[in-house]
């Protein structure tokens, strides 16, 4: 035996080595293969056995379906290819997209392919059966459900309500919990009290001339896209004479819509209240609004508090009533939420701008929540716990003793996506199927009833929340298509018989209602659904109630601690998504960590020592109520000072490869009473430096003529301020000849928002691959487009222009000079174009580049970086080539949509329409800022906006004369605070 | 003192230098060649295939449109190769019982596809587009030859860059009348207004137009 393994060794030792003989066989194969004696072996071709229906090799397919992120449904169309989704844009028709997408919903194509999801049934770490746990879950308990407890992510699913409310009848004494860690809504506590009804606001930005936000990130809606657009309409100025609307901010951190702000305070989150107040004060002439309360908050101002609310004020009440907007953001409490309606009422726009409906996620469906089902976790009152989805041992609040609550309840089921932390805690785990691969439903913001559709079959035989709901009701197993089918049929007059086996099986008595299904199905929603909006009565003892609550409450004091929900990886439950890991976050273009953000001024105060942003981060621990975690600085000017704030959704540690040590976990400072933000934080500098990786490295123009900005009042009085900025140049240069369409783009930095989410669009249709920490350390991201950020106004207030920076497609571009190989050439509809093969990788190209938007690969990013790597590959765009190593790339201006809709022109023998082809960023930008089309269509708003004074190139002076046009940021401050 | 080396080594070494030179170049010659022969491009083999397809049969004598079992051909990029399930719409009525056709119907029984072997590979980065070309008048014979008499498909073309740009740069030469029936006619008078006047729709000749 041991003879055998000692010549099996050496045999293998004598094939490793590489003798004479060895090596000329392989010089020999290597040269006749290169002379092409023995042809390669073909290529096979599998086609199918049985055409699948509605699909045809090489034409994508199309369906409507809806994403449900804090539980309201957002309704999308999504792109197939031979059976599989690639690509991920917003339903035009829905109220809740607009045609419109955010980085979410762009980044759920790639979580459908995660490689790290769950794939099968576990029993205490074990692998177990999908019999084995249907057994369980058909019996969970037995009596009335006294120790039976469901925890759930809140949600608009009627679907899952009324799943809920049949295990409810099977158990009448089980409770339901709702929890979310981050709060999806403004609290509907706020119009129960004004208005004796649980209600959610409805703005109308697209009508107020004066948008006030305490705290609102409202362009930054994770569910919602309309908030961004409507602002948008009411912001762009159309001519040099034009109107616009004036944004007032106050916010602790710098969000996307205080970049925006036209006046903006940094100030504590605790503070808000009190501006509140004092707007109030001067607002609400009633007789009965003043009291002592009020007097007490407003007076507890600063003097740039009181300026501010002085100027605010005199803006406000020289509007027209109803032509303004309060709004206050998820994170402050309802009684601040009170005052702001309050506000709203004073200022005449309810009715107006301010409306009222039914929540379309309904607060009250629990039964109890968290902290309570905590306690009786604790108290062994609990013998079976069903959790559906969510997160809690990694997001609830840490002094609830999750973990250990869990420890007391003898069986414990956790149904998810991925494996997660509290997957770990539990007894059994369940995979649940993506909602590309499910039937469901939800609502939007505004009630509208939103289908889900799958895309796919269920690639590891995962299952919905709404099968496990079912099997716990003891409802037939029909699955969820027949369910949410009667659901449709059932008001219409429609019947469901079970069958011989037992299972239910649906007769379509009348085609009528299959035929409205059929259209329902095609659009995705059904519009007639939508909440009536509501003008509710006020009360103004609420108003009198919140104010005494407020002053009778302790604000805190010390530093103060503020919990922000990522804008990449949201609360964490994306965050194992490598397109939203590397996703430059919006304003610090910080990727791959979290960091504790705090201004320069509380940095000095706090010894914390100023750094470049190449270099290794100061390292602090950050302590509240006797926890404490440790976290890189990072110094943000415009920051509110004796503030501290921190992004959740990192320092993940369950099952998911890439989320795990990302970052770190700031969920465990958080505690119950405080969710969003706290006082009486204390930071310690630690010895050690952590190095983050930055995307941009200067928040600074230098004078040089990228993102050109002006206020309305400068650009009333000098239209023709850019003039300078596309003036004919002179060039000793050849003219080029175009012909056919020319392909343009123009960006509105007036509206942009910096939200990125044309990054991650431009990401999905691209093939852009990811590349990981170290090397976006060291300059090497590959995105195609990348929003640059530059500080406007002073360090104290500031506020940012966003610029989305690709492929200008410069008519005499600087690049194809200086290629050796003509490897990047021009065509005649305008596109710079860049040809892989011929490319040899000297780089001259990106040197020469004014814009520097040209990527190289420096590795083969598809197998040099494991983010890259598995099933993730079927999400790729079959239409454009995934890039090797060597080579350059750079935007193309989504040149595969434009030849697809060429080669339909073509085959219908007409020209191109206008408004045919748009790229992947144009598409799913919130706000509209990009559009895109060809100069050649005239009536186009792509052209017109070019005509306007304020348009102007990019660099114009370096004479590359772009095809893509950028129009000047117009700001509308205050004259009285400038 | 005697020579370094003897009298014969000088022939010897004039022989041998010009065999390294004359060889080197008959040996660029002879490479310089071969690209040009239907060995590069794989045009001088027939490729097998699982089944014994006989397109001869088929379309010759049956008389069968390629648009029959090649589907997509005039809306997809793919001509598209037949599913099972259309061979055996015939095939499980006549000759239902043939030795030959075994394959085919193990395929349809057993829910597996035919591995056919491709016979016209373009590479991965160039975009192929069969629909375009099919309306724009390009006969399917142009680039895949008489397969009406192949009894095994056999690529007549070299399908290489030079081979699409010969006809992109001139159509007219390989598609009759290619400027005049790349417009719809919308009436008579359209009909007559275009009579013997090209119409400017060139096809593509940018990088763009197949590699992206």
């Amino acid at each position: 035996m041991a003879d055998q393994l000692l010549q099996i060794r050496r045999r293998r030792s004598q094939e490793d080595e590489l003798t004479r003989r060895r090596f000329l066989e392989l010089v020999s194969a290597s040269a006749a293969l290169a002379s092409g004696c023995s042809p390669d072996r073909p290529e096979k071709i599998l086609p199918y056995t049985e055409n699948p229906r509605d699909v045809t090799p090489g034409v994508s397919t199309y369906y409507a379906t809806s994403l449900l992120i804090d539980g309201f449904a957002t309704g999308l169309v999504a792109t197939t290819r031979e059976g599989r989704p690639v690509k991920i844009e917003g339903n035009p028709a829905h109220p809740a997209s607009l045609g419109a997408t955010n980085v979410w919903h762009q980044a759920s194509v790639l979580e459908l392919y995660d490689p790290d999801r769950g794939r099968a049934v576990s029993k205490r770490g074990l692998p177990a059966t999908w019999d084995a746990l249907d057994a369980f879950l058909a019996r969970p308990v037995t009596g009335q459900g006294e120790k039976l407890r469901l925890l759930l992510e809140p949600t608009s699913s009627p679907l899952v309500h009324a799943l809920v409310s049949a295990v409810k009848q099977r158990f009448p004494a089980s409770k339901v919990t709702f929890y979310a860690p981050t709060p999806g809504q403004v609290p509907g506590a706020a119009a129960r009290a004004l208005f004796g009804a649980t209600l959610a606001p409805r703005w109308d930005l697209s009508h107020a001339d004066v948008v006030v936000a305490l705290d609102a990130d409202f362009l930054a809606t994770p569910h919602d896209l309309r908030p961004a657009r409507d602002f948008a309409t009411r912001r762009r100025v159309r001519a040099s004479d034009g109107a616009m609307n004036r944004l007032y901010v106050v916010e602790p951190s710098v969000s996307v819509t205080g970049s925006l702000a036209d006046v903006r305070l940094a100030r504590p989150a605790r503070r808000v209240q009190l501006l509140a107040a004092a707007l109030l004060a001067a607002l609400d002439k009633r007789p009965d609004a003043s009291n002592g309360a009020l007097t007490r908050l407003a007076g507890a101002l600063d003097d740039d508090e009181r300026r501010f609310v002085a100027a605010l004020v005199k803006d406000l009440a020289s509007r027209a009533p109803g032509a303004t907007l309060v709004l206050a953001g998820e994170r402050q409490p309802a009684e601040v939420h009170v005052l702001a309606y309050a506000l709203n009422v004073a200022l005449g726009n309810l009715g107006a701008t301010l409306s009222f409906s039914e929540q379309a996620v309904p607060e009250t469906a629990g039964d109890q929540d968290l902290p309570a089902l905590a306690r009786e976790m604790h108290a062994g009152a609990v013998d079976a716990l069903l959790v559906l989805g969510g997160n809690p041992a990694y997001d609830a609040p840490a002094d609830l003793g999750w973990t250990r609550a869990l420890q007391a309840v003898p069986v414990s089921l956790f149904a998810g996506l991925y494996a997660n932390e509290t997957a770990r805690a539990a007894t059994w785990y369940a995979p649940l199927a993506h909602p590309f691969e499910t039937w469901g439903d939800g609502r939007a913001q505004d009630g509208t009833w939103s289908l889900v559709q799958p895309l796919i079959r269920s690639l590891h035989g995962a299952r919905s929340v709404t099968e496990l709901l079912a099997i716990v009701a003891g409802a037939p197993r029909t699955g969820d298509y027949a369910r949410l089918r009667s659901a449709f049929g059932a008001p219409r007059g429609e019947v469901r018989r079970l069958d011989e086996s037992g299972a239910e099986r649906l007769e379509h008595t009348d085609p009528a209602v299959e035929s409205a299904w059929e259209r329902l199905l095609a659009r995705g929603f059904d519009e007639s659904t939508a909440f009536p909006r509501q003008v509710p009565e006020p009360r103004p003892a609420a108003v009198t109630d919140a104010l005494t609550r407020l002053a009778a409450r302790d604000a805190g004091s010390g530093l103060e601690l503020d919990f922000l929900r990522s804008p990449t990886v949201h609360d964490g439950r994306f965050a194992n998504l490598s397109w939203l890991l590397e996703l430059p976050a919006p304003i610090v273009k910080l990727c791959w960590d979290n960091a504790f953000f705090m201004s320069p001024a509380t940095a000095a105060r706090l010894g914390i020592p100023a750094v470049e942003r190449s270099e290794p981060h100061p390292v602090v621990e950050v302590s509240h109520e006797s926890r404490s975690v440790r976290g890189p600085v990072v110094v943000l000017d415009g920051h509110a000072d004796d503030t501290v704030s921190v992004w959740l959704g990192y320092g993940r540690d369950g099952d998911e490869r890439l989320a795990k040590g990302v970052g770190f976990d700031a969920y465990r400072l958080r505690t119950n009473d405080a969710p969003s933000f706290a006082s009486g934080a204390s930071v310690k500098l630690r010895p050690e430096r952590y190095p983050l990786a930055f995307t941009q490295l200067e928040e600074r123009q230098h004078e040089r003529a990228l993102a050109l900005t002006t206020t309305l009042a400068a650009y009333r009085a000098h239209p023709d301020f850019t003039a300078e900025h596309k003036r004919p140049l002179p060039s000793i240069l050849p003219e080029y000849r175009f012909e056919g369409p020319a392909w343009a783009m123009s960006i509105d930095l007036t509206i942009c928002s910096g939200c990125s989410a044309c990054v991650v669009a431009c990401q999905a249709e691209n093939n852009v691959l990811v590349v990981g920490k170290e090397q976006v350390r060291n300059g090497r991201v590959m995105h195609w487009l990348r929003v640059d950020s530059y500080r406007v106004g002073s360090a104290k207030s500031a506020r940012f222009v966003h610029q989305p920076m690709m492929c200008q497609h410069c008519g005499d571009a600087p690049c194809e000079y200086v290629c050796p190989v003509n490897a990047t050439v021009h065509s005649p509809d305008g596109l710079n174009e860049m040809v892989y093969n011929r490319c040899v990788g000297t780089r001259f190209c990106s040197n020469n580049c004014p814009y520097k938007v040209r990527r190289f690969n420096w590795f083969d990013w598809s197998v040099h970086e494991r983010a890259n790597q598995g099933s993730v590959e079927l999400q790729r765009n079959p239409e454009v080539s995934v890039r090797e190593r060597g080579v350059m790339e750079k935007c193309t201006y989504c040149v595969q949509r434009i030849r697809a809709a060429e080669i339909r022109a073509r085959i219908e023998r007409r020209e191109i329409r206008a408004g045919e082809v748009t790229s992947a960023c144009a598409q799913a930008c919130p706000t509209q800022a990009i559009r895109f089309g060809s100069l050649t269509h005239g009536a186009t708003a792509m052209v017109e906006w070019r005509a306007e004074p304020r348009s102007y190139y990019a660099l114009h002076e370096t004479g590359a004369r772009p095809r893509t046009m950028y129009l000047a940021r117009v700001d509308n401050p205050n004259p009285e605070l400038t | 003192m005697a020579g370094l080396f003897p009298p014969w080594s000088d022939p010897l070494l004039r022989g041998a230098l010009l065999a390294i030179a004359g060889g080197s170049i008959i040996a660029l010659a002879v490479l310089m060649l071969y690209v040009r022969t239907p060995y590069n491009d794989q045009r001088a083999y027939a490729v097998e295939q699982p089944v014994q397809f006989d397109h001869r049969h088929h379309v010759r004598d049956d008389g069968i449109d390629c648009r029959y079992c090649h589907t997509t051909v005039d809306r997809s990029a793919t001509a598209g190769i037949p599913a099972t399930e259309l061979c055996m719409g015939c095939h499980a009525q006549i000759w239902n019982q043939s030795e030959k056709l075994a394959p085919v119907r193990a395929s349809f029984f057993e829910n597996a596809p035919i591995r056919w072997n491709r016979v016209h590979d373009l590479p991965d980065f160039v975009y192929f587009n069969h629909s375009v070309h099919v309306h724009a008048g390009v006969e399917c014979a142009q680039c895949h030859g008489d397969v009406a008499s192949m009894p095994l498909v056999a690529k007549v073309q070299s399908f290489s860059m030079g081979f699409c740009l010969d006809c992109h740069r001139n159509p007219e030469a390989r598609v009759p009348n290619y400027h005049l029936r790349t417009r719809r006619v919308t009436s008579t008078d359209d009909l007559l207004a275009r009579a013997g006047a090209r119409v400017e729709d060139n096809p593509l000749l940018t990088c763009s137009a197949c590699h992206r």
